[in-house]
């Protein structure tokens, strides 16, 4: 059984093979929960990496899950992060608060001391292969499945709202 | 009484006049694969490199201009030789020497003489030239387009950019492309042409020799013969020897070819930062179980929401600013090669007869 398919240097800052393990069953959970087969299976293959992570950028299931499907919830997105970011960069005691240089300092050194460490030219250069690679695959397959509606979840998700919008007239 | 055949020396007359005007194909040859470059335009950093090509490339110009122009003379002195012999029956020898006997002579240099039995001429030096060729690929379009995935999904790329502006950064492509953007692989042919160049020099130089060696063959044994000799071996070692012209033009083939590779390896550094970054960014939100929960956490809790991520972007604009230091080293040594070609030039024009 695989573990999900990354970019190996993001998945070795964010904790390596025991981060992958945590992924996985984060994503067999949403599994578990969803009632949309479609969303279910995509998120299982995931899971063990037989499709790569990022498709789920554009897997409507994902999109609905976070909160992030629509025109509405882009929208708001926009506007919570523009007014975040004016107060952050307003707010003297924000670690975002001034010049791009002095944040980028206190960034780094703030990383550093938090162990966390930035990779090099090497380390970059060594991963492209793969990058390459996850950026074809994923693409590949985010065309395919927007041929199939995402094998019917954007359908189900359609007359998902077309029920609420229904129940809110009656209301 | 000097062994002169008008004929012979004639017809190195002419072969002066096939190598002056095959000297204009390797400027044409220039203004294609040289001049290319010149029209292209990119980022900061690629802009920065360019300004010395177009240096180079001027220079360039020189060189063949003054390289035409000594072979245009030389042949204007061998008509003047064949005439002055013509009108005095061959016994003008001392004044004819005093024309040959322009410059300095190089104790070191043989005078050309002439060609054993057999010998003949061989092509043009511009029957070498070929096209350039790159070593490399259109890697920085992979970079900047490679979001065209992204785009299916806009937010991401929008999330990304929201990142980049709490750099500073308004959007993270238009600012890629401002600092790296470029048609380097461009580059990599250039320097292929660099090469080129170098080979049709050392040919013209070799070629030179060979043809008015046979040329020695209809003129010999005489002090005006010989300083015509001593003449044609050190415009022979300028244009094609070492120490002459081919010694700058491999320069730069060198150097565009190192700068071609670092740049390729720069992008692959760059673009695996940004894929890094994409992934994290996936895995933050997934973790945080809504995306408005991970924005949250990016202000409230620092960096410690999303460290990893901010790593990636930290690493992403120190790949960016590596790159511009290095280019900038790159340009600093390029002057002194445009120096070098300029030096090469100068010999050039130094080893010209004056006209008439």
């Amino acid at each position: 059984m695989g573990t999900p398919d990354m970019n190996p240097l993001a998945a070795k800052m964010l904790g390596g093979a025991d981060f992958r393990k945590q992924l996985k069953r984060q994503l067999e959970e949403a599994a578990a929960k969803t009632d949309d087969p479609a969303y279910r299976a995509r998120l299982l293959e995931v899971a063990e990496g037989k499709r790569p992570l990022r498709t789920l950028m554009a897997d409507p299931g994902f999109l609905d899950q976070m909160g992030l499907r629509g025109r509405e919830a882009e929208r708001q997105f926009d506007e919570t992060m523009q007014q975040r970011i004016r107060e952050a960069l307003q707010d003297p005691n924000s670690i975002w608060h001034g010049t791009p240089d002095e944040v980028r300092e206190r960034v780094r050194s703030r990383l550093e001391d938090m162990g966390v460490t930035i990779p090099d030219t090497e380390e970059l250069k060594a991963l492209y292969c793969d990058a390459e690679r996850l950026g074809a695959q994923a693409g590949s397959i985010i065309r395919q499945e927007r041929l199939t509606g995402w094998g019917g979840t954007e359908e189900r998700l359609a007359e998902r709202d077309a029920q609420q919008a229904g129940k809110s007239d009656t209301d | 009484m000097v062994y002169f055949d008008q004929n012979v020396v004639a017809s190195g007359a002419k072969d002066l006049a096939d190598l002056r005007d095959d000297v204009a194909k390797a400027q044409a040859y220039g203004d294609d694969h040289l001049g290319s470059l010149g029209r292209c335009n990119g980022g900061k950093i690629y802009e920065a490199f360019l300004a010395e090509h177009t240096k180079s490339v001027e220079k360039f110009g020189e060189l063949v201009s003054g390289s035409r122009t000594l072979l245009n003379n030389a042949k204007l002195h061998v008509d003047s030789t064949v005439k002055a012999y013509a009108d005095t029956e061959n016994t003008n020898t001392d004044e004819v020497a005093k024309i040959w006997n322009a410059l300095e002579k190089n104790p070191k240099l043989s005078p050309v003489g002439p060609a054993s039995a057999g010998a003949s001429a061989g092509p043009l030096p511009s029957a070498g030239l070929k096209p350039p060729d790159s070593k490399t690929d259109d890697w920085i379009w992979k970079v900047l387009s490679w979001p065209d995935y992204l785009s299916i999904s806009s937010w991401a790329r929008t999330l990304l950019n929201y990142i980049a502006s709490l750099f500073g950064i308004a959007d993270l492509w238009a600012w890629l492309w401002e600092c790296i953007g470029g048609d380097f692989n461009k580059i990599s042919c250039v320097s292929s042409a660099w090469f080129n160049l170098e080979a049709y020099y050392r040919e013209l130089g070799s070629e030179l020799k060979n043809r008015m060696s046979i040329m020695f063959t209809g003129w010999y044994d005489s002090a005006d013969a010989t300083a015509a000799g001593d003449y044609f071996a050190k415009a022979a070692k300028v244009l094609g020897g070492t120490g002459g012209v081919p010694q700058p033009l491999h320069n730069l083939g060198d150097l565009y070819n190192t700068v071609s590779l670092s740049s390729f390896w720069f992008y692959q550094a760059i673009f695996s930062a940004v894929d890094a970054l994409v992934d994290q960014t996936i895995a933050a939100i997934f973790e945080a179980g809504s995306l408005m929960t991970a924005i949250a956490a990016i202000f409230s809790g620092g960096l410690t929401a999303i460290p990893a991520a901010i790593a990636a972007f930290i690493a992403l604009m120190s790949q960016v600013s590596a790159m511009w230091g290095w280019m900038m080293t790159a340009v600093y040594g390029y002057t002194g090669l445009i120096a070098l070609l300029g030096a090469a030039t100068t010999d050039v024009n130094w080893v010209t007869l004056p006209e008439g």
